[in-house]
């Protein structure tokens, strides 16, 4: 496989707001409007949607700020720096036990979606397969071409899903949005835990600041970034409410593809906008499927130096695939996508606080 | 040489997977359903006994003929070239019949343009039927959320079978007569399955149009009434009522209204028909909902000979059309309050939103049990605008 190599292989700082935006929107954005429809009452889970967007800005301003600390370092080396190597190699493993799941689940995902909305007879097995060698052609290559893939492919992503919001407009019934404020509090909880969920993305950024040119503004063009999916995740929430309301949206398996299935386009030529609309919704998938093997490849090839990329690939591969096969159904991939959040709780939110904690007590200040 | 190796590999591997095509269907190798009309199955006395439970359904299922599409409307009376063929299978269920229906036709049925169901009016008397058949076609990807559903007076089949004159297929014969409500305010507009699907949810009563075979013509004044309680079919609406219907809940586009000035006919066309419900909650057992309708018009035609310039015989005009509307409006509610005694007016939704925690209190009992909304006291208030007389004053 030839590589292009590009200067030095250095992410531009602006560009980290393409990948804290371009991570969390997934697979989540599929059925937000249904695990929050569930919960809450009519319009209320936009309380939830924006306590958790807000949340999630927070944190991963402080995984920036603390990555930023130590331009040029990998999350193992700082983390050995701040609290010892033997624990700094726990999180590390840690970290890439979660991301290769995060992989195998995104994989497995986009086959079950597919099969049930484009192709109804090929085997889940082969479009996995197919999937999971496209994203690994992808991280083989450089990093930095990886990432400039991500960045062609978000705004497409996030203009078709603009499209599909602007064709269901006609289909808005205000009605559906009131009364206010009837959720229980328990409700809300469970509301901003499923939202949470599907809107972090912090951990990325304790792996890629390391590859981050100047790393003055990190965290606020992080921050920038982590806003924008609570954005869209509220917009598609809120159409997904507005068309369908909230008890209706809360029995759709995936209200978001219904969304795109209900839309009209005037003149009957583009009938099935569904189609356009989760073929490009792929790409969205590959963003954070790419991104999450290639985090792996940093961590682990932050632990053992002397290895070749390709080698990690080749090891790797077989294993994603076995993981996203594991689960034999989609309530069951669910429930492991359920346990991928709790894991992403801990690498996303308390590891980065406690990192960033201990560091202050022990004066330890990086290179900055 | 290892590089030749891994080529041939490539060649041959990728070779191998272009002919693995799974979800490979030739278009002309698909018979596309447009509309589906469900009726219930006549037993024969000796199956009644072992299938005593179990309800069976007719489906007829109206396949477009392509070929015969080409010709227009000028292919008509050649009896050959019928642009549709319609099957008529039977089944408990709806995905059984579409099983058996690939026995009987030579092109794999496909549901993805789907266009009507008609459901009989037996078929939905009985409750939760109009649910489970639904449900198939909700719950299959094939089949989209913008089905529009009627319900057939008489046999449901039937329908399917109408000379499509000037159109090509029934079921769009059907659609285009469904699309006329904006000219004719006693048709229902349209109902979706999609929404559907929200009333069946929220087990709030509705609404379906209802269609009417009368020899060779159709017709489509008139409403189905549901309770939302068990989903049941409780009775039809004649085109009158529908009418009443169509201005309380905003659906009203267009129309007219016949009343008397001076003992002889003037006809108001209405052009903008708005409403607006207040409901006031004093008590559950206290219940008043005002309703609100403003309305923007013409003269469409007048019988008597008044000066329209006249702003007091104006004011005179309105004042008999404001009376006809409330007279309209409360007869269909008497008829829903009343005799139906069922909330297919969307009532619940305004006591919900402006009382949420009434609503929770009587939400089982509004309109089923205590039948809270038959007791509730309803008042209607019009408010019309003449805008213009026309082209003239007066013919004669």
């Amino acid at each position: 496989m030839k590589t292009f190599e590009y200067e030095k292989g250095e992410i531009n700082e602006k560009e980290i707001v393409y990948l804290a935006a371009s991570y969390p929107i997934a697979v989540g954005v599929l059925s937000i409007p249904r695990t929050l429809g569930r919960v809450t009452n009519f319009f209320d889970g936009w309380v939830c949607l924006v306590v958790t967007g807000i949340f999630c800005i927070f944190v991963t301003g402080v995984s920036a700020k603390l990555a930023s600390y130590f331009p040029g370092q990998t999350f193992f080396k700082y983390a050995s720096t701040i609290c010892s190597k033997p624990v700094a190699l726990i999180l590390t493993i840690y970290g890439t036990i979660y991301f290769i799941a995060t992989t195998s689940f995104q994989t497995r995902f986009v086959a079950i979606i597919t099969k049930q909305y484009l192709l109804f007879k090929t085997p889940v097995e082969i479009i996995s397969l197919v999937f999971l060698f496209v994203i690994v052609y992808a991280v083989a290559g450089s990093r930095i071409g990886l990432i400039r893939l991500n960045l062609l492919f978000f705004p497409i992503t996030i203009l078709v899903a603009l499209f599909v919001l602007a064709m269901n407009i006609p289909n808005f019934e205000f009605e559906n949005l009131s009364p206010f404020f009837t959720t229980s509090w328990e409700g809300y909880w469970k509301g901003s835990k499923e939202s949470f969920f599907t809107l972090s993305g912090s951990e990325i950024l304790l792996f890629y600041v390391a590859y981050i040119k100047k790393t003055e503004k990190t965290s606020k063009y992080a921050m920038i970034g982590a806003g924008i999916p609570a954005i869209i995740y509220l917009m598609i929430y809120t159409t997904a409410i507005g068309v369908f309301n909230s008890q209706t949206a809360g029995m759709l398996v995936y209200p978001t593809i219904e969304l795109a299935k209900e839309a009209e386009v005037p003149g009957s030529f583009f009938g099935r906008i569904e189609s356009l609309f989760f073929t490009i919704w792929i790409m969205a998938i590959f963003n954070t499927a790419s991104l999450a093997l290639d985090i792996v490849l940093i961590s682990l090839s932050s632990i053992f130096h002397k290895t070749k990329k390709i080698t990690f690939i080749i090891f790797l591969t077989p294993i994603i695939y076995f993981i996203a096969m594991f689960p034999v159904n989609s309530i069951r991939v669910s429930l492991m996508g359920q346990f991928l959040s709790y894991m992403s709780f801990g690498l996303g939110v308390v590891v980065p606080v406690f990192l960033l904690i201990i560091a202050k007590v022990r004066g330890i200040k990086g290179n900055a | 040489m290892r590089r030749y190796i891994i080529w041939l590999f490539l060649a041959v591997s990728l070779t191998i997977s272009l002919t693995g095509c799974w979800d490979q269907v030739e278009i002309e190798k698909r018979g596309f359903i447009i509309g589906i009309a469900f009726d219930l199955a006549q037993k024969k006395d000796e199956e009644l006994d072992e299938l005593k439970e179990k309800t069976f359904y007719k489906g007829t299922y109206q396949f477009v003929v392509p070929s015969a599409l080409g010709q227009g409307g000028s292919g008509q009376g050649n009896s050959s070239s019928k642009a549709y063929n319609n099957l008529v299978v039977e089944g408990e269920t709806v995905s059984e019949q579409i099983n058996r229906l690939a026995g009987q036709t030579s092109r794999t049925p496909f549901a993805e343009h789907l266009q009507t169901i008609i459901l009989s009016e037996n078929v939905v008397r009985t409750p939760q039927t109009c649910s489970q058949i639904l449900d198939f076609l909700l719950r299959d990807n094939e089949t989209r959320r913008g089905i529009k559903v009627l319900i057939a007076e008489g046999e449901a089949g039937a329908m399917l079978d109408i000379p499509p004159i000037p159109e090509n297929l029934p079921v769009m014969y059907i659609d285009s007569i469904a699309k006329n409500s904006f000219k004719n305010a006693s048709i229902l507009s349209e109902r979706k399955i999609g929404t559907i699907h929200e009333h069946l949810l929220s087990k709030k009563s509705f609404v379906l149009p209802k269609i009417q075979r009368d020899g060779q013509k159709i017709n489509m004044t008139g409403a189905a009434v549901f309770d939302g309680h068990n989903t049941q079919m409780v009775g039809f609406i004649n085109g009158e009522i529908t009418e009443g219907l169509n201005m309380i809940t905003n659906e009203y586009k267009q129309g007219s209204l016949k009343i008397k000035v001076e003992d002889k006919p003037v006809v108001y066309e209405i052009k903008r028909e708005k409403s607006s419900v207040k409901v006031h909650v004093r008590n559950k057992d206290d219940i008043r909902i005002y309703i609100k309708i403003k309305t923007e018009g013409a003269i469409e035609e007048s019988f008597a000979s008044l000066d329209y310039m006249d702003l007091k015989v104006l004011s005179k005009v309105e004042i008999a059309v404001e009376k006809e509307i409330e007279r309209k409006v409360a007869n269909a509610i008497k008829v829903f309050q009343k005799d139906l005694k069922v909330d297919a007016l969307g009532f619940s939704g305004y006591l919900e939103r402006s009382d949420y925690e009434t609503w929770k209190d009587i939400e089982e009992n509004w309109d089923h049990g205590e039948n809270y909304f038959s007791k509730s006291i309803i008042k209607v208030q019009a408010d019309v605008i003449v805008q213009t007389p026309g082209a003239i004053i007066n013919s004669e």
